[in-house]
């Protein structure tokens, strides 16, 4: 009971949120001149539907044709032909989720470091290189002059080590530039908002000059890095293991989001059953309390610190190893570690909270790409989004007025008889 | 390290002031003239800007949001222009309007709604640069850039007198009028804030709340004042931006200016005059990117020139913070030894007593 309770408690302001920020939202698409219903219809459908379709309601249960002329009703998010969006929206949650952890862990310990952006973008262009780089000087050290013709067990061999290597050094990679914002807070007092999003900008152009100058693998229009090697590549399970589930076939959904949701858990129980988690947490509490209370301060920080530009490289690498391949000049501009931000803030930095959140950012952020195709932009998405987090912020202005007027109506069903009494003592 | 700050404090001052004119000396003689113009010219929206940072601070609210306010003012006086044809300063003054009414918003959802400030900034940030675009979008069908013809910069206007001193003539003259206004309001700014009663005010409520409060001053209607002056200042940065270089709108053109401008403000130690300066040395450097980058003759990449401003900005971060830092530990010690001389002198007077 107390559970459902919490539940409830937990989940009406974020979901009231939703609609008043879809309701302020509305205002934009009718000066933009469309019917607000039938826009969201649209954009909810071509974020969470399935193919073909065009209410709310299909968005549960939809009534599709077979092949031999006769409907049948399918249960939506489960139905798979021609490859389901709730593929491709996880496939794209996965990144989201990662950043929003870090953010949790960052937030956690008392900063408000913002600096996701950058950290995935470090973990992005490093795994970029070492995807080819490690298997190329494995091949020289094999004395393999043709990968094709590698001899099994080798190829074997890397598939196992390559993408963990990688993936370890773009976690590394992410912590470094993590580190250095959290230690000069922690040393000269350098405000970590501003310093992680100055980081974030020289990430952004440090990536433009390495992919565009020393990276750079052809003469390609817009500048690449190299494809990374067969070995270092994550496949995704539309081309491996579930190759002939329909489902998964229209996205590049892979081991990537497994390790999403194996951080996820991680990071729960690092928080909340563990020694240092707990110490972190404090340290966000109070800091002086902490220090009196004989918690390393410092050390709490700086572990929050290395362990959420982990989070935040290793997202960036797995878009790079499971995803896209390579970098391509403009990946940059993805902002994918500032939308982690964003939802680490709606959930309240709950782990389950971001679990839900991320694939419905991912969704709203779909549909809204899909809606350009019509006459609204993209950035309706983006509108929306801050809207949402503008009402979830009122958080104690909605309790505090619903509150109000719950205890008014009780006042006024009271005065009459408070009324009567102070005229029956008249 | 800070006891040898300490002990070679005068002869440290000495050789910083000399390496400074010596800098100086090198930039103004060293570079083409029309370089130093334009970092005259590109340090505006930054002077600007770290006055609304400064205002808003010195009144108790860290304004986060000055990026949004600057797109906006710079998309409001471009889409003015582009709707009505008028006068560029019209464009300018509406983009001022613009920035005070988002700043005025920003000042009731933080005041009276209690948003916490900084998800509040976030928020903001994020709906200016969607919404700008949508509009672009939607109301002028532009992609990416919108620019026409119509729309007109402002003028450049020479100074009668001043442009014709000889060598610093072309310097203080020749620029538009937004320049010449962020010029005045510096001094406006800073004597306002140290020179009037409203200005104590101001200063007494940033200080400490409390104690305004107790003494009769409306900290709200004061913060409130704060929030949308300083987003007026940072519409005017917003339409430097758009009419006074270009006369064009870019997507997201402020290119996290905002986020410098309050950078700037902390360097300077949320000070009017020295702000200026620290916002012409980052004009300088965003003037010496562009600079460099028109050399073909200099090999150098031209995403690491435009990452100049960024790397001076965190180095002139990592240097206000150990000045800061040495100053509150100096000032410890030197209580400390004050405090010690006092002791001692009690005690000497206890045993005299005796």
């Amino acid at each position: 009971m107390t559970l459902l309770r919490r539940a409830v408690d937990g989940l009406s302001i974020p979901l009231l949120a939703i609609l008043l920020g879809l309701a302020a939202s509305s205002f934009f698409v009718i000066l933009a001149g469309a019917q607000p219903i039938e826009t969201y219809q649209r954009l909810f459908c071509e974020g969470f539907g399935p193919r073909g379709c065009e209410t709310f309601g299909d968005l549960l249960i939809t009534q599709v044709e077979n092949e031999d002329g006769t409907t049948q009703t399918v249960f939506s998010p489960t139905y798979g032909a021609g490859g389901s969006r709730i593929a491709l929206l996880l496939e794209q949650a996965t990144p989201l989720i990662l950043t929003a952890l870090s953010a949790a862990v960052a937030f956690q310990a008392g900063m408000f470091s913002i600096g996701m952006d950058g950290q995935f973008l470090m973990g992005a262009i490093t795994v970029a290189f070492l995807g080819y780089w490690i298997p190329d000087q494995i091949y020289l050290l094999a004395g393999v002059t043709d990968p094709e013709a590698a001899p099994q067990a080798l190829l074997t061999l890397m598939h196992l080590f390559v993408p963990l290597l990688c993936l370890g050094a773009a976690m590394l990679a992410g912590a470094i530039y993590s580190w250095i914002p959290g230690y000069i807070k922690i040393k000269l007092n350098v405000n970590e908002l501003i310093s992680t999003i100055i980081f974030n900008a020289i990430a952004v152009q440090l990536m433009g000059y390495l992919v565009n100058f020393p990276l750079r693998s052809d003469l390609n229009n817009i500048a690449r890095t190299r494809r990374i090697d067969d070995t270092a590549w994550l496949v995704p399970f539309n081309r491996g293991i579930f190759a002939d589930i329909e489902w998964f076939s229209g996205a590049r959904l892979g081991v990537g989001f497994l390790i999403a949701l194996a951080a996820a858990v991680l990071i729960w129980f690092y928080l909340k059953r563990t020694t240092t988690g707990y110490e972190q947490r404090m340290t966000r509490g109070s800091l002086l309390f902490a220090r009196f209370g004989g918690v390393p301060t410092t050390r709490a920080v700086l572990r929050a610190m290395l362990i959420s530009g982990a989070l935040s490289g290793l997202a960036g690498a797995l878009v790079v190893l499971g995803v896209e391949r390579r970098v391509v000049d403009g990946f940059a501009i993805s902002g994918t570690g500032f939308e982690g931000v964003l939802v680490a803030i709606l959930s309240k930095e709950s782990i389950i909270g971001i679990l839900l959140v991320a694939p419905f950012f991912a969704g709203l952020n779909l549909g809204a790409t899909n809606l350009q195709f019509g006459n609204l932009p993209r950035q309706l998405g983006g509108i929306i989004i801050s809207f949402i987090i503008l009402f979830s912020a009122m958080e104690d202005f909605l309790r505090l007025r619903v509150a109000s007027l719950w205890s008014k109506r009780l006042l006024l069903q009271r005065t009459p008889t408070v009324d009567r009494e102070d005229g029956a003592a008249a | 390290m800070i006891s040898f700050l300490d002990r070679y404090q005068r002869p440290l001052r000495f050789a910083l002031i000399i390496v400074g004119i010596g800098l100086l000396l090198l930039v103004l003689f060293g570079l083409p003239i029309n370089v130093l113009q334009s970092s005259i010219r590109l340090a505006t929206p930054f002077v600007l800007g770290s006055l609304a940072a400064i205002v808003a601070s010195r009144a108790g609210v860290l304004n986060l949001a000055i990026e949004g306010m600057m797109l906006v003012g710079a998309f409001i006086a471009v889409a003015v222009l582009y709707k009505t044809g008028l006068d560029p300063l019209v464009g300018a003054l509406a983009a001022t309007f613009a920035g005070g009414v988002l700043g005025l918003v920003f000042a009731v959802l933080y005041l009276r709604i209690r948003i916490n400030l900084i998800i509040l900034a976030l928020a903001v940030n994020l709906f200016i640069s969607n919404a700008t675009v949508f509009f672009m979008r939607t109301t002028f069908g532009a992609f990416g850039t919108l620019a026409d013809p119509s729309i007109r910069g402002l003028p450049t206007l020479e100074l009668p007198l001043i442009s014709q001193i000889p060598f610093l003539g072309p310097l203080l003259s020749g620029y538009n009028a937004v320049v010449y206004i962020s010029w005045l309001l510096v001094a406006v700014i800073w004597g306002v804030l140290f020179r009037t009663q409203f200005g104590r005010h101001l200063r007494a409520v940033g200080e400490n709340k409390e104690a305004a409060e107790s003494v009769g001053i409306n900290i709200t209607r004061v913060q409130v004042f704060a929030l949308t002056f300083s987003g007026m200042l940072a519409g005017l940065a917003g339409s430097f931006l758009s009419i006074g270089v270009l006369s064009q709108f870019v997507e997201n053109m402020t290119g996290g200016r905002g986020w410098i401008a309050i950078t700037v403000s902390l360097f300077a130690l949320e000070q009017p005059i020295p702000a200026f300066f620290t916002s012409l040395f980052f004009g300088l450097s965003e003037a010496l990117s562009f600079y460099l980058q028109s050399r073909p003759e200099i090999q150098l990449p031209p995403d690491l020139l435009l990452a100049l401003p960024q790397i001076a900005t965190i180095t002139a971060l990592i240097l206000v913070a150990f000045r800061v830092r040495a100053g509150e530990l100096l000032k410890r010690r030197n209580f400390a030894a004050q405090f010690g001389r006092e002791l001692d002198k009690l005690r000497q007077g206890q045993l005299a007593g005796d």
